[in-house]
């Protein structure tokens, strides 16, 4: 699976933006970064087609933009989670694979694998609002990623995370990629972490927000 | 018939003039009577408050009958018996309402001035007084409404025509002997402009808004009552041993059932349709107008569409309790969760479905909430029924009322009894939707 992008361009109340034309290939990462307040994640919600967005987006050669959100499968995660308050953290998981059918036994063992990766089985029942920023932050990737998605849009995916859990993370999603290789387009809060990949970088072009491609 | 709105007719004015003096005499007990039972109870112990909450004007009316008949029989039929009706009414309204209020104040902020060293009267001004404002302006919003509609007590207590409250001269003005819509849209006139305009008045001294009476924890009050449950359980055994006919009071019983299930599904499918419609004041409609003017409009429907009495009677019903669930369930769907939707969305929930998964399970609590109360409500109503069903059907409470108006006071306590039970159950769907 890679993701395409052409021609992008988002309008926003007074301000334009763009970006270079670029690829993520699968299994590949492509990292969003700017100053605060500069559109991160404008950028990213018109890739996930919650803004409208100018260009072209194709996922393995399909094109995205004017497709129904819940036809994209793009696994998601917000800058605020998001996770379904009435929801316990391990329904919140299962949620993209309950919408789609019935989850099976496999699903279930699948999903409570993944919260023991995390660190989070002794709350997997637990109410999300009782969870903490860092596993709220865990639960999203978990369901984000249980589903079996094309593509990954995550934003700012380690905010809260310590470095034992920002490992584990790590490990997680290599560990998924190696199974399916989907590109993966995110946002970082930190300099550094040493994820390899491309980077989109925000600066001023013309008076407009530019996204610029940078090769490691 | 005359259809020039005749605002400023002496019969309006004197029927207003009537209806305003004596709102305020009744309200000012009721509201001082209700503050002091709140500010004692805190919150706690209004149990029978509540249930009394939910009884028909015509109980009360009767409870003063009785009363003065024994005490003082020249006032058994004048006004000042249908003001004490409405203090009686009153009070457990608007003291479970204000108790509530009290009740969801953040404790702390008391601890606080305790702690500063305020006196018990400090206390209760600074904080139960002052901090419920807006709960206590939008109870006597509600209050005052009730008087202005009163139908009921006055036709019991007032004698019916000779005191023309607004309502009552509504009814006049529109019973078929002699048809006046100008002088009943006169009079409806000048009862929806004090009501919006105290509406208006409250939101603009304000800023907080005026939602009216939610019926949040009136399950688990009436849930811990088992008392009344079990009187009621005793009075219904007792009419199955007295009597040797109960298809008498079974047919009225399963109507009032069915009528109060299809009104409050009504109502909740008016109110979501006036939200997703983008016409969200019509769900309040029903708060505005007066019930006899909507009863007539309805039945004019009725005539035109060759509509039975009970989908009618079920119209009126929804038209009326839309706006509980308008004010209960509207400010829930405003505070949306975009976020979560969009989630919902983009793991591969279509629009409906996630409206479904994420809105509905917030929403299914106040609904359930409200469809309990609303079906008590619809369960003791009288009037439209007694204004429409013509002769066609008997609700329990109708049913009873006739019992009352034949001095079959003794057979009239045990419906009233089963009745009360009837509101109990439906009570406890509130206490479900609480939860």
């Amino acid at each position: 699976m890679s993701f395409e992008c052409r021609g992008l361009r988002v309008e926003g109340p007074g301000f334009q933006m763009t970006a270079d034309d670029f690829d993520v290939g699968p299994g590949e990462w492509l990292e969003i970064s700017a100053p605060s307040g500069f559109g991160k994640s404008t950028l990213l919600r018109s890739l996930m087609g919650l803004t409208p967005v100018e260009g072209q987006l194709r996922v393995s050669g399909v094109e995205m933009n004017g497709q129904p959100l819940h036809r994209r499968r793009f696994g998601v995660v917000f800058q605020d989670q998001a996770l379904f308050a009435h929801l316990n953290a391990l329904d919140n998981a299962l949620f993209g694979l309950r919408i789609r059918g019935r989850v099976s036994d496999g699903d279930r063992a699948r999903a409570e694998d993944a919260f023991r990766k995390l660190g989070l089985l002794d709350r997997i029942r637990a109410p999300v609002d009782e969870l903490s920023g860092g596993e709220r932050q865990r639960v999203a990737l978990i369901r984000a990623v249980l589903f079996g998605p094309v593509l990954l849009l995550l934003d700012e995916p380690f905010k809260g995370l310590d470095a034992e859990h920002l490992r584990s993370v790590m490990d997680y999603l290599q560990s998924f990629q190696s199974e399916s290789p989907v590109p993966v387009v995110w946002i970082s809060h930190l300099h550094g972490t040493g994820v390899p990949g491309k980077r989109l970088v925000g600066g001023d072009r013309n008076g407009h927000r530019h996204f610029q491609l940078h090769h490691p | 018939m005359d259809y020039r709105i005749r605002i400023f007719d002496p019969e309006v004015l004197s029927a207003l003039r009537l209806t305003l003096v004596w709102a305020v005499v009744a309200l000012l007990p009721a509201y001082a009577s209700a503050m002091v039972v709140a500010s004692m109870s805190r919150g706690r112990g209004l149990r029978p408050l509540r249930g009394l909450a939910v009884l028909p004007g015509m109980f009360y009316a009767w409870v003063v009958l009785v009363l003065l008949r024994r005490f003082a029989p020249d006032f058994r039929f004048s006004m000042v018996a249908v003001a004490l009706a409405w203090v009686l009414a009153g009070i457990p309204y608007l003291a479970v309402t204000f108790s509530e209020g009290i009740g969801d104040l953040d404790p702390r902020k008391r601890e606080a001035m305790m702690s500063l060293g305020a006196s018990r009267l400090r206390l209760w001004w600074h904080h139960d007084f002052l901090q419920t404002l807006p709960v206590q302006a939008s109870a006597l919003l509600q209050q005052l409404w009730y008087i202005l509609t009163s139908f009921s007590i006055v036709m019991i207590l007032g004698g019916g025509p000779p005191h023309e409250t607004l309502e009552v001269a509504v009814y006049t003005s529109m019973r078929l002997d002699r048809v006046d819509p100008g002088l009943a849209a006169a009079l409806a006139f000048w009862q929806a402009l004090i009501l919006i305009s105290l509406r208006f008045a409250i939101r603009r001294l304000r800023s907080a808004p005026v939602t009216g009476f939610t019926p949040r924890h009136a399950g688990e009050r009436t849930g811990r009552s088992p008392v009344v449950v079990w009187i009621s359980m005793f009075a219904m055994v007792l009419l199955l041993a007295t009597r040797q006919e109960p298809q008498e009071w079974i047919r009225p019983l399963f109507t009032s059932v069915s009528l109060a299930v299809l009104s409050a599904t009504g109502a909740l499918l008016l109110a979501l349709a006036a939200y997703f419609s983008g016409w969200r004041g019509l769900a309040e409609i029903g708060a505005w107008i007066s019930p006899m003017i909507l009863s007539w409009i309805c039945w004019s429907v009725s005539m035109r569409w060759n509509l039975g009495s009970l989908p009618v009677l079920v119209l009126i019903q929804s038209v009326l309790f839309s706006p509980w669930f308008a004010r209960s369930v509207f400010p829930i769907l405003d505070r949306k969760r975009t976020g979560e939707i969009e989630a919902a969305r983009l793991l591969g929930a279509p629009a409906a479905s996630a409206w479904i998964h994420v809105e509905w399970p917030r929403v299914r609590g106040p609904v359930l909430s409200v469809a309990g109360w609303v079906a008590a409500l619809s369960v003791m109503e009288v009037s439209s029924v007694m204004w429409f069903s013509r002769g066609d059907f008997d609700t329990l409470s109708s049913w009873v009322q006739n019992l009352f108006l034949r001095f079959r006071i003794d057979e009239a306590g045990v419906g009233f009894a089963i009745l009360g039970l009837l509101a109990y159950a439906f009570l406890w769907l509130t206490e479900k939707g609480g939860k």
